[in-house]
């Protein structure tokens, strides 16, 4: 598709780097929202069970 | 702007704010950076000196720019923790750092693969290589400072100390190929007589440089809007755990 000369491979590699460094902070930024919004329910009806039980 | 940062003040107000605000921010941060990568793979035309190498540049510098916005941004965030004590600030510290630390990651890795055919070498310790190291390096300790306080209020403090100390680093990153001799190239974009690349290169870069803008704000946001439920959910803790 490109004639990206002799230095294709160094070209290719910073893309590829960048595309897992990217991947990896999104990834790991979305999983601990993701977590991070579930054990908060949690411990909210935790906390509510708690109120109505005293 | 100030009446904006003190309504943003109140954390209930503010997830409101990025729940509306997310969804746009990554809708055009995707948008921009397709537009971006179009101009930097099919528009921009080989460098008559570096070839297709050139390429690289239109990930490298945006990632060294967000690395320097990342950590002025957390030294002004320092501000408004030590002095202004804004509820927000050292939450957008914490969330900025790791965000910081990865573009100030792929800066350099990139930087290496594009000084090899260039320099033929991968790495020489001069004085912006060195500066940016020491950078990530930063980055790191702040990283591990807010990890290894567990009082989160006296992490801030000392983190915004840190962080107000370290920025003196920020100039010496920006200036240090003026300063010294290096064999890294002087600044083409961001210069007080304007750009010396021409157009068909220029926008390509400020395209793909506002992108990654966009990303670190949308990811920055992001964890701090986890950061706010986290320290809401050890409040119910430890309440729970008083009784």
């Amino acid at each position: 598709m490109f004639d990206l000369g002799p230095h294709q491979g160094f070209i290719l590699a910073s893309y590829g780097v960048t595309i897992i460094v990217l991947a990896a902070i999104v990834t790991q930024s979305i999983a601990r929202y993701k977590s991070a919004k579930r054990r908060l329910e949690l411990a909210q009806a935790d906390d509510a069970d708690g109120a109505n039980n005293d | 702007m100030s009446d904006i940062l003190y309504s943003l003040a109140n954390p209930q107000r503010f997830t409101r704010f990025t729940e509306r605000a997310l969804p746009w921010l990554t809708g055009i941060t995707i948008v921009l950076t397709l537009i971006g990568l179009y101009g930097a793979w099919f528009v921009a035309p080989p460098d008559y000196q570096q070839g297709e190498t050139i390429r690289i540049k239109y990930i490298h510098v945006p990632a060294a720019w967000m690395s320097l916005f990342g950590w002025t941004m957390m030294s002004l965030s320092s501000i408004g923790t030590l002095v202004f004590r804004h509820p927000l600030a050292d939450v957008a510290q914490k969330a900025a750092a790791p965000v910081g630390a990865a573009f100030c990651v792929i800066c350099l890795i990139t930087g290496s693969l594009w000084g090899k055919p260039m320099w033929g070498t991968w790495w020489v310790w001069d004085a912006r290589l060195t500066s940016m190291l020491v950078l990530l390096l930063m980055y790191l300790g702040v990283i591990a400072l807010w990890r290894a306080i567990e009082d989160q209020l006296i992490a801030a403090k000392a983190v915004s100390i840190i962080t107000l100390v370290c920025a003196i680093n920020i100039p010496i990153v920006k200036f240090s190929v003026d300063w010294w001799n290096t064999l890294h190239q002087p600044a083409s974009v961001l210069r007080l007589d304007g750009p010396t690349i021409h157009s068909s290169m220029l926008w390509p870069l400020l395209v793909m440089g506002l992108a990654a803008s966009l990303l670190f704000m949308t990811l920055t946001l992001l964890r701090m809007r986890t950061e706010l439920m986290e320290r809401r959910m050890r409040r119910i803790t430890l309440n729970a755990a008083r009784g």
